[in-house]
């Protein structure tokens, strides 16, 4: 592409070297007549024009942004040319030789210096030209091509005619009528066409006082070439030399620019005072595209502030801004009893940008009111144009000097306000109505975001929350035993109920060795993670004991002070830990602060309590002193049933608690059934006591069923 | 349903704080603010009255394990009184009568408090 650009650049200068060589031939051989005549000379003109044409076409490009640039360079190119032209009249030789219209240098020099006018006229006629095509196309509707193509085509007839007019001679009358019809409607053609200004509009302000700057100068330059080639034998005679359809093409491309900056400068003018509202507008428009920021911002609500007050900014072109928000925003939500002297004390300020702390503490009304209240009280914003003059703003808050005007737009949820966006210029009446609008729907935005933001944050954290409430479920799922040993001397049923999410309660069954089997059912005070972890710790001793039991009472002696060590004050341990030898159903218990253990024998219950205090209440010798075992022998038919307080505990509607001779009662009723029947019975009874699905304390049951020799 | 409070009584050199309603593992940090500004105010002679609470749960107990070892090291004591046999046979059943006075009568523990004093002066 690069080298075919330059290709055309080259046979452009090489048909100028050409050209010039055979001028000087041709004046050499005939020194009287000028060579516009010639066919050979008229192609190289030509396609000089074209190839330069094509070179300058190619290499340039232009956007609504470049526009200006190109207007630049115009005015560029001509100031240029009208040097050279100077230049050359100033050496003054310009001696033409008239013969019947047709012109002929006196001279070498004057021949070279028609030359030289004749290629830098041809040259910026070109740029000219080529960049006026640029700018008409610029958001080129359906009309602009072929409303450009008559004005060339219209052009080109024009320059035909004035060539045919010299090469005749002064030509016809008729002939010259027909050439002046067809210039006024080149007029008119590049006036309609001149009429390409779209590109103004978007500039911004500064771009448009160049571009009218700009535009002045170049109408200026092309409007006293236009004139002066008129009345200029020298410049006329030289271009009229070289060749009539440069000269034509010369003088047409100029008063086309003339008419397109005179356009253009008026336009440009015409658009100037409303040049800051648009490139406000166009910021405006920036910044609430910009809001999608917003959106992708809400998982993080520092950020999200930040971007708040800068986008602020951006909007109203303010000098400082800030968010003054309610500490629950963006949290959880807090429930309503502050009163509004608290308020104040209450909000935070966030993001602030270009103010501190103590000026905004200033801004009160004269009675010592924040100016932020009178926002939360009455939920409407506040603009104040003159803040030095204005009788709202308290004597003291006039030193701030850098607040000349200020609006506070209030931010809300669900018709609650949660804050305020407060944004100050420097200078006074710099805001006015509509940009109370304009801030109050980012305000809008703004409130959307960060109550995104908080629902995000809520649902983050619900769903921490769940997560852990589903490990310590799992952990306390794999503290219970999964398989409860079977035989058929005795059947063992337990389960374990938590109230919700997670229990403090456990049971477990061990394998003590040499035919003997652990039952332990505790209860961890407190609830989730902490107790689930306590009853870990409470497994891992018993296993870790239960290889060489020393007797249900020793056991419970050497697992008090580990565990007082490791608990937090306010936690304990209620325990029953029961040992039974599978053999002989001799069973001994001892129990630390729990449930009495009840055993059904012979039809009659009763609920054995030996004494014992909670585990990891007291390490000292104390525990030991009141700890007792007791030691029974089962018979066949006999039932023991070791619980939780969440059974007995238990309450109804009319909050009468379920009862240990309920309890007794019920595994009565069930005293011949399996172990498993007598279970589900008993947590049936408890359920309909409470009538709730879920219990609200954790509940366990563990029965043994001793079955030997029935 | 769960509604609990705890008022608090000056009886010259003694606190007693009156517990009301139903007291568990929701209601328990109220007590535990109680005992905390009696911790605050160097005020260690506690006697804690339970006439009028109906239901006390392990968290509950937990309050009063959690601050007996301070208020003992200051040479304080928190005495209990008043209990329902309910609120008792809880008590009991956990083995807190070893680790606590506990009165029948408010009168009772507050003397307690009183004669400890008039030995020391």
């Amino acid at each position: 592409m690069k080298l075919k650009q330059r290709i055309f650049l080259l046979i452009s200068l090489a048909g100028l070297g050409v050209d010039f060589l055979y001028i000087l031939v041709q004046r050499a051989i005939s020194s009287a007549s000028g060579i516009h005549g010639d066919f050979f000379h008229t192609i190289l003109v030509v396609v000089m024009l074209l190839s330069g044409g094509v070179y300058y076409f190619r290499s340039s490009s232009v956007e609504e942004r470049s526009a200006v640039q190109m207007i630049g360079r115009m005015v560029i190119a001509i100031t240029i040319y009208l040097l050279i032209i100077g230049i050359a009249q100033l050496s003054a030789m310009t001696d033409f030789l008239m013969t019947g219209g047709r012109v002929a240098p006196t001279s070498y020099s004057t021949l070279v210096s028609a030359v030289i006018i004749a290629a830098a006229g041809g040259l910026t006629a070109i740029v000219v030209f080529v960049s006026l095509t640029r700018l008409i196309f610029i958001k080129r509707r359906r009309n602009t091509r072929r409303n450009y193509i008559l004005l060339l085509i219209a052009a080109g007839i024009l320059a035909i005619l004035e060539f045919l007019t010299v090469q005749n001679g002064l030509g016809m009358q008729g002939f010259t009528t027909l050439r002046d019809i067809v210039y006024v409607l080149v007029l008119i053609g590049m006036v309609i066409n001149a009429f390409r200004f779209s590109w103004i509009l978007v500039l911004s302000k500064r771009e448009k006082i160049i571009n009218l700057l700009l535009s002045f100068f170049g109408f200026l330059f092309f409007l006293i070439l236009t004139i002066y080639a008129a009345g200029n034998e020298a410049l006329n005679n030289s271009l009229l030399y070289y060749h009539p359809l440069l000269q034509s093409f010369v003088a047409q491309c100029f008063q086309f620019g003339a008419i397109y900056m005179g356009i253009g400068f008026t336009s440009t003018l015409l658009h100037l005072p409303t040049a800051k509202e648009f490139d406000r507008k166009k910021v405006e428009i920036s910044s609430l595209q910009n809001m999608s920021r917003l959106i992708t911002q809400v998982f993080d609500f520092d950020e999200l502030v930040a971007t708040t007050t800068h986008l602020a900014l951006e909007v109203s072109e303010g000098d400082a801004a800030w968010l003054e928000l309610r500490p629950d925003t963006g949290k959880q939500r807090r429930p309503e009893h502050t009163h509004s002297e608290q308020k104040h004390t209450e909000i935070l300020q966030n993001s602030l940008k270009n103010i501190d702390p103590e000026a905004i503490s200033l801004l009160r009304t004269p009675d010592g009111t924040p100016l932020q209240e009178l926002v939360f009280e009455t939920g409407k914003p506040i603009l104040i144009q003159d803040f030095h003059g204005d009788r709202r703003i308290a004597d003291d808050a006039r030193a701030l000097k850098n607040i000349g005007t200020l609006i506070f737009a209030p931010l809300s949820r669900h018709g609650e306000i949660i804050g305020i966006l407060c944004v100050t210029k420097r200078r006074s009446y710099e805001f006015d109505k509509d940009m109370i609008s304009v801030i109050g729907a980012f305000a809008d935005m703004v409130s959307v975001a960060i109550e995104n933001s908080a629902l995000i944050r809520q649902s983050i954290v619900k769903e921490r929350l769940e997560q852990e409430l589903q490990v310590a479920q799992e952990m306390q799922r794999s503290l219970l035993p999964h398989l409860l040993p079977s035989c058929p001397k005795f059947e063992i049923a337990a389960r374990s109920l938590p109230a919700y999410e997670v229990g403090g309660d456990y049971y477990d069954v061990l394998d003590l060795q040499q035919d003997r089997l652990g039952f332990v059912v505790g209860d961890v005070s407190g609830k989730g993670v902490s107790a689930a972890l306590y009853m870990a710790q409470v497994k891992g001793i018993f296993q870790s004991l239960s290889n060489d039991s020393t007797g249900t009472r020793e056991t419970l002696i050497r697992m008090n002070a580990p565990l007082c060590n490791s608990m937090e004050k306010k936690s304990f341990i209620s325990l029953l830990f029961a040992e039974l030898h599978t053999e002989t159903g001799q069973l001994s218990f001892a129990r630390a602060g729990h449930c009495p253990l009840l055993h059904v024998h012979d039809g009659k219950p009763r609920y054995l309590r030996p004494d014992g205090m909670a585990l990891g209440l007291d390490p000292s010798e104390r525990f030991a002193s009141t700890l007792q075992e007791e030691t029974l022998k089962l018979q066949a038919g006999d039932i023991i049933v070791i619980y939780t307080d969440g059974v007995t505990e238990s309450r109804d509607a009319g909050d009468v608690e379920f009862e240990s001779e309920r309890l007794a009662d019920c595994v009565l009723r069930h005293k011949d059934a399996s172990a498993d029947t007598i279970l589900t019975s008993i947590l049936d009874e408890v359920q309909q006591h409470s009538g709730k699905e879920e219990a609200e304390d954790d509940l366990t049951v563990l029965v043994l069923r001793w079955k030997d020799g029935i | 349903m769960s509604e609990f409070s705890v008022g608090i009584r000056q009886r010259e050199a003694v606190s007693v704080l009156d517990l009301k309603g139903y007291l568990d593992a929701h209601t328990a940090p109220e007590l535990e603010k109680a005992f905390q500004k009696q911790l605050e105010d160097d005020q260690y002679n506690i006697v804690v009255n339970f006439s009028d609470l109906s239901y006390i749960s392990s968290a509950g107990l937990g309050v009063l394990m959690q601050f007996i070892e301070d208020v003992r090291k200051n040479e304080g004591d928190i005495k209990l009184s008043n209990m329902s046999s309910r609120v008792y046979n809880v008590f009991d059943l956990l083995g807190f009568p070893m680790l606590y006075e506990i009165f029948k009568e408010e009168d009772e523990a507050v003397e307690k408090f009183q004669n400890k004093s008039e030995k020391l002066s």
